[in-house]
């Protein structure tokens, strides 16, 4: 079945909002949110309601049982992260989880504990199911939380169209974004920075065997800019599928002053015309 | 001084302020930790002088001695070891560089093997201003050691004014360069997405222990959640800059602001000059 990814590279672009619109416009009735470090999708949706929240654990990480230490020091020699201070006390942060000194102490002075890194959230209404998730603050494994939210996401609803909204960047996130989804949109916008960091998560993309589009987000920005980037989007042979015109109405939609049926029409026209051209892939696709 | 500028949303205006205000501080460095997606160095435009490598370790195994206890595979928290064709396989992408395979096996099948991950550059973009950025090699998922790397760069310690472009989010890649600071500007853009990722990095930079101030990017006149907030908190805003369709365009084709308009130039000034004195009275 369909999986559709949106992602950018560049922050700020406008994943948000194209992956809003295309949920919307295409009643796309499974969705998620995978910007774990900074989600903003359920700011849209929050007339949906909460069904599920989990606690998403990540690794055990490790304490240090004084009564047992002998302060030999081979966990804090042996730590390739140095979690462990002179003290023997572990930074949790810093702390990747992986037990060597569990595994090396000799006098069992080594407890795991659990440690929450975030949560996983369902939310429903209706016919429609939106999984997200967020990290607690001053955690990291976010790819794992991402794995997780995806995993969710097939929780009630199997067969049918889904689209995640992912995070900027070409790091461990977006990594974990891209395993089993077979299309990506990628949003851009006419800038010199949007073009380099499109050019970085495109290339990553490449790995994947995935059908690619880009779509232009705030087009009238820049007119020449925009030149290169059409320009740049032939060089990839990615067909751009959207054009996307700024317009003020467009925040004060994502602020919640006005409804999308209120957007500038320009506007709404080309979120018609993006629909329009992705349902002829999806189309296309499901028969494959 | 050295300050960090940070928004945990991306396309918040960070890298505009982070660069324009050094680039009308003499003699300071711009250092970019936006490792995965760098784009300071476009509008710079500058002049390489150093170029470094930086590697990560990996643990290489060899056949020879393994009797296939398969200790390293069960003790591998990352599953980043696997048995296939009686040996053992290293999956590099899920290593972390604990090397407690190599520590706890018995035969000593394991050394140690370097792999590039990413770059450093240093360069300079006019005669008084430095630039100092890293790059994440495409497929890479070590982010957070070139951004350590970057602050051990021998010319970071050389400037005493340094401004530091943070990553966007709030998870690995910024805890990773906020221990090495301790002033942050957070850029606020002043929209309804803009104010929940607000929230999420003030509350990092207090559980931190910083000291924090503010700018308040692409203001729109209508919208009060972020104004509030500030209130509230009783946050210092260094500037308020408004939405332009000239700041847009001028940053689109990722050129300076203060290079192009006396007025942007003023603006920055005024940032420094507020920030300077106010770090010079703590």
């Amino acid at each position: 079945m369909n999986k559709i990814l949106v992602i950018s590279g560049k922050g700020g672009v406008g994943k948000t909002f194209i992956s809003n619109s295309l949920i919307e416009s295409l009643r796309i009735r499974k969705f998620a949110d995978c910007d774990v470090d900074a989600p903003n999708l359920h700011l849209l949706y929050k007339h949906l309601k909460t069904i599920k929240k989990e606690d998403y654990y990540g690794l055990s990480k490790v304490r240090i049982n004084k009564k047992n230490c002998k302060q030999c020091n081979l966990c804090i020699d042996n730590c390739h992260f140095k979690a462990i201070n002179e003290n023997y006390e572990v930074d949790l942060i810093k702390c990747e989880g992986c037990r060597l000194c569990f595994n090396i102490c000799p006098n069992k002075a080594i407890e795991l504990i659990d440690y929450k890194n975030g949560e996983t959230i369902l939310k429903a209404k209706d016919d429609s199911i939106f999984s997200t998730g967020c990290l607690n603050i001053g955690s990291g494994t976010s790819g794992l939380l991402v794995n997780n939210i995806k995993k969710n996401l097939d929780l009630y609803i199997k067969d049918e169209i889904s689209l995640i909204d992912g995070s900027p960047g070409i790091g461990c996130p977006i990594i974990s974004s891209m395993n089993r989804v077979n299309i990506i949109i990628f949003v851009a916008e006419p800038g010199l920075s949007s073009i380099h960091d499109l050019k970085r998560v495109i290339d990553l993309s490449r790995n994947y065997n995935v059908i690619r589009f880009i779509v232009i987000n705030k087009c009238n920005v820049n007119p020449l800019i925009l030149e290169r980037l059409m320009e740049f989007a032939k060089d990839e042979n990615i067909k751009v599928i959207g054009k996307i015109p700024y317009d003020k109405t467009v925040n004060d939609y994502l602020n919640g002053k006005i409804s999308l049926k209120e957007l500038n029409l320009n506007v709404k026209k080309s979120i018609d015309i993006l629909k329009d051209e992705i349902l002829k892939v999806i189309n296309k696709e499901d028969i494959l | 001084m050295k300050v960090g500028v940070l928004s945990c949303k991306g396309g918040a205006g960070k890298t505009l302020i982070s660069l324009n205000l050094a680039s009308i501080i003499e003699d300071a460095l711009y250092m970019d930790l936006d490792i995965e997606e760098p784009n300071g160095f476009l509008y710079a435009k500058p002049f390489i002088k150093e170029e470094e490598k930086i590697y990560i370790e990996l643990p290489v195994y060899s056949l020879k001695d393994c009797n296939a206890c398969r200790k390293c595979i069960d003790n591998c928290a990352f599953n980043a070891l696997a048995f296939v064709n009686n040996r053992v396989k290293i999956i590099e992408s899920s290593c972390k560089s604990c090397f407690s395979c190599q520590k706890l096996c018995k035969n000593n099948c394991f050394t140690i093997k370097s792999k590039e991950v990413g770059s450093s550059y240093f360069g300079e973009y006019s005669k008084f201003n430095h630039i100092l950025y890293g790059k994440l090699n495409v497929g890479e998922v070590a982010s957070t050691k070139i951004i350590s790397s970057l602050f051990n760069n021998s010319n970071y310690a050389k400037f005493e004014n340094v401004i530091i472009d943070f990553p966007p989010g709030s998870s690995c890649n910024v805890i990773e360069g906020l221990s090495y600071i301790n002033h942050f500007i957070i850029v606020v853009e002043d929209s309804n997405f803009g104010f929940h990722n607000f929230k999420i990095i003030h509350e990092l930079l207090k559980l931190y222990n910083k000291k924090i101030y503010i700018v308040l990017n692409k203001e729109d006149k209508d919208f009060t959640l972020n104004k509030d907030y500030i209130k509230q908190n009783n946050l210092d805003v260094l500037a308020n800059i408004p939405y332009e369709e000239e700041i847009s365009r001028i940053n689109s084709e990722a050129r300076l602001l203060t290079s192009v308009n006396k007025k942007y130039y003023d603006l920055f000034k005024n940032i420094y000059y507020k920030l300077k004195k106010r770090i010079e009275n703590e």
